[in-house]
């Protein structure tokens, strides 16, 4: 059992592996995962990762659980479905509730084959022989998501639930998925992202009127058409069971962030982007025991902070990550090797106003608060929370590494470096990179530039207190 | 045309408010005229110098006519951008969404925006209603007024009246000696989203009645139908150098650019809803639309119907669901119509000039004529 010791320090039990033995041995033949790997994947982990915190070590064990069950789900369950993320995440959990298979597989597999084992790429490469032209702006995501099912790794679904509400590169990719293994279908779920520049600001934590209905009538109509068309049934009380269930890990989750508030910072960022991707794409094992890994952590960090204990040192600027890597643990270590501390990536932070009650309904308040988020509203709303997030958490900089190929969120840097520094005094860089996909960073060459802008936030803070 | 910037500023002079609109397809400018504004599409492109200039404003990975949009802009070189009055950006993906959020940020034109539905569900027909009708009320307040259905009805009337005039002279291509080069119809057709109907409608008159019945020369060159991304006033490179290469483009599809003239606003019952039904529910939607089906089986039907021989797609760079469906397209095209495609892509860049003149001269060779 040449994988024993990586799944022990993923929080396996001994019973656990004997019993899941044949499962992980056909998993990792098929994803070509051996003793070198293995042994890769160890090192990296305790080089990259807080293994000795009994959270991180059960958030692994999630993500590796999710791994295999991802690969085997159509042998395992009679109705799988997938979904693209950002799926609302509300309802990609009642349909686990109501007891089919719900996942997201490309987060599943960037983590696993990507941060754990730095085996990401051939996937990549794949996609870009079979419709993902590289140069040309595609998503990482998407990629390892046909990469997935072209590798042969990740078996089709009965249907597609099309995350057509935020990202147009989603939505292609599903029909490119469907040009190359035709026969399974999609339902599409849509929004228009085309609210008024002062909308969000203006209202918050109101949404327009006819955005809630349009949107919660199109996550209404994936229910009924899985119901109607493919015999698959969430009922009303597995969105509302949902909804508990993502309001107590999003909640559990701003307990650790809290921790993040204190100088010096207790997480290092890689730690973190485990737990952002978790509770924003719950599946089924979150469900089971996401809540207990989060709370270990925040034991943990707590712990930290009594003590006085951080990953970087104390009076280290405070800034948000925007996004760390999904694939590379490198690339996020280098933030904190270069005396930067990263507190936060800010769309994963809970603002207090999130919590405001409303008067929707079902599907129409489930779209209110995925809305709510900002990113999902506006380029006006992203921008807002992140001004929100800067105060909230005195940061004192921010590195946007919006990723290039994500026109929601990447395509305006330009705008957000201009409005947020006028808003908050805070400096911003902007680096063009790709968070999914490594291939496409340079990583010396954003060495040296957060290496200067961390120079450049320790002079002014010098500067400030003189 | 060339005089289309000084009639602007002479009308904003008296009063007139200029409404400029992202040419998308989905501007239903018989709202503009019946509120008495004067609607003009921003239009432009070809020209490299605005895309560069725009990588001030917005990311490069945006697709090249967006970056252009905002290049004129700030270039100050297109009159018309810098006269308007308000920019309506009806939002079709998250390009056109980052334009419309350029000009909110960096200039200070107010910017007008309601939202396409990806789908065609039942529900997004009314959201689609819901966004002109916002539009309706905002001309109505910028202008001051009031538009009733007798001055909708006349605006639609008109408007009817020009696209009847396009598809007869666009149809006219289908013979195999066209009275009319599509260089010349594209000018036309670009004309006509900034020019004013009562302008354009009398000179369309006269155009299709020069060309009823008559035919032009024989070329012997390769029948091409082109599509793509965008096709602008000004980008006329493509064609020239189509016919260059041996080619002749016949019939052109494009969701962005060209005025999609193929249907008419049904003037039975509720205008709004008769608006909405021209506009979104019967418009073919261009490639952002999720399934890309629809187009799909336009282009299918545009080939077998004028006869191509190939099919020529002009890609403006970075726009990812064009590019998603150019992989699947030679395959579809083959198929069903048995032709090959090409497929260029272009950032408005006059190093583009030798690659494309040399790929489609190969290509037009392979037409085997």
């Amino acid at each position: 059992m040449y994988y024993k010791e990586l799944l022990k320090l993923c929080d396996y039990s001994e019973d656990e592996i004997k019993k899941d033995a044949p499962r992980i041995e056909k998993v990792f033949k098929k994803a070509e995962i051996g003793p070198e790997e293995v042994k890769r994947g160890i090192e990296r982990l305790h080089k990259y990762f807080w293994m000795e915190s009994a959270g991180v070590r059960k958030v692994w064990g999630i993500w590796m659980k999710q791994f295999i069950d991802l690969a085997l789900c159509k042998e395992e369950h009679k109705k799988v479905v997938f979904y693209t993320y950002p799926l609302e995440p509300r309802l990609g959990t009642s349909i686990n509730l109501a007891g089919y298979y719900a996942a997201t597989p490309e987060f599943v597999n960037m983590f696993i084959l990507g941060l754990m084992f730095g085996i990401a790429d051939p996937y990549f490469d794949l996609a870009e022989k079979h419709g993902m032209t590289p140069g040309t702006g595609m998503c990482g995501a998407n990629k390892m998501r046909l990469g997935g099912f072209l590798k042969g790794l990740n078996p089709m679904p009965d249907v597609f639930l099309v995350s057509s509400f935020f990202c147009d590169n989603e939505a292609k990719t599903d029909e490119l998925i469907g040009y190359h293994f035709p026969g399974v279908p999609r339902i599409i779920i849509d929004n228009c992202l085309d609210s008024d520049w002062e909308a969000y600001p203006k209202n918050y934590p109101n949404i327009e009127h006819h955005k809630v209905k349009y949107f919660g009538a199109e996550l209404a109509n994936v229910v009924r058409e899985l119901d109607e068309k493919y015999d698959i049934h969430v009922k009303p009380e597995h969105l509302n069971a949902a909804r508990m269930e993502i309001g107590k890990l999003y909640l559990g989750f701003q307990r650790v962030l809290e921790c993040q508030k204190a100088d010096p910072m207790p997480i290092a960022n890689n730690n973190l982007l485990l737990f952002y991707m978790m509770i924003t794409n719950p599946e089924r094992r979150t469900m089971a025991d996401g809540l207990n890994a989060i709370n270990l952590l925040a034991k943990d960090a707590e712990e930290r902070v009594k003590k006085g204990i951080g990953v970087t040192p104390k009076g280290a600027p405070r800034i948000a990550w925007t996004m760390p890597w999904f694939t590379d643990p490198a690339i996020n270590a280098m933030v904190e090797e270069v005396g930067l501390a990263p507190v936060v990536a800010p769309f994963f932070w809970v603002h207090p106003k999130d919590l405001t009650k409303t008067d929707y309904e079902g599907f129409e308040k489930t779209a209110v608060a995925f809305m709510r988020m900002g990113l999902t509203h506006s380029t006006s709303g992203l921008i807002y929370r992140l001004t929100e997030c800067v105060k909230y958490f005195k940061l004192e900089g921010i590195i946007w590494n919006g990723m290039y190929a994500c026109r929601p969120t990447g395509g305006f840097p330009q705008i957000l470096k201009k409005l947020v520094e006028e808003q908050t005094g805070v400096p911003v860089l902007t680096v063009e990179t790709d968070q999914m996909d490594s291939r496409d960073t340079p990583t010396e060459v954003l060495r040296t530039r957060i290496e200067t802008f961390a120079e450049m936030l320790r002079m002014r803070k010098a500067a400030a207190a003189a | 045309m060339k005089n289309r910037g000084i009639q602007l500023r002479e009308l904003k002079k008296q009063g007139k408010k200029i409404v400029g609109y992202f040419p998308g397809g989905y501007f239903p400018e018989e709202l503009a005229y019946a509120a008495g504004a004067v609607p003009v599409a921003l239009n432009r492109g070809g020209d490299h110098e605005p895309v560069e200039v725009s990588g001030a404003y917005m990311s490069r990975w945006i697709y090249t006519f967006g970056r252009a949009n905002i290049g004129y802009r700030i270039l100050g070189s297109e009159p018309i951008y810098n006269l308007i009055d308000i920019y309506v950006v009806p939002v079709t993906d998250n390009h056109v969404r980052i334009v419309a959020d350029t000009w909110d940020v960096f200039t200070d034109v107010e910017v007008f925006r309601f939202g396409i539905p990806h789908t065609k569900h039942p529900w997004s027909v009314d959201y689609y209603l819901h966004g002109i009708t916002s539009l309706k009320e905002k001309l109505e307040s910028l202008t001051g007024n009031k538009i009733t259905d007798e001055r909708l009805k006349e605006a639609i009337q008109l408007a009817n009246r020009e696209r009847e005039l396009l598809t007869e002279i666009s149809l006219s291509r289908k013979s195999p000696r066209p009275p009319i080069s599509t260089r010349d119809f594209v000018f036309l057709n670009h004309a006509s989203m900034v020019l004013d109907k009562s302008v354009m409608v009398p000179a369309l008159e006269e155009i299709a009645a020069g060309i009823r019945g008559k035919e032009g020369p024989e070329t012997g060159k390769a029948r091409l139908l082109l599509t793509g991304t965008t096709l602008a006033y000004g980008d006329y490179r493509i064609l020239d150098m189509i016919e260059a290469a041996g080619g002749m483009v016949v019939i052109e599809e494009f969701g962005e650019g060209i005025r999609h003239y193929w249907e008419k606003v049904k003037l039975n019952g509720d205008l709004m809803k008769a608006l909405t039904d021209r506009y979104y529910t019967r418009r073919v939607p261009p490639a952002w639309h999720r399934p890309g089906t629809e187009r799909q089986e336009f282009v299918v039907k545009l080939a077998k119907e004028f006869k191509v021989q190939g099919v020529v797609w002009y890609q403006m760079m970075n726009r990812e669901s064009d590019e998603f469906e150019s992989y699947w397209y030679p395959d579809i095209l083959k198929k069903q119509v048995g032709i090959p495609m090409l497929k260029l892509t272009s950032d408005y860049d006059s190093m583009e000039r030798g690659p494309f003149s040399t790929r489609l001269e190969t290509f037009i060779e392979s037409l085997g004529r």
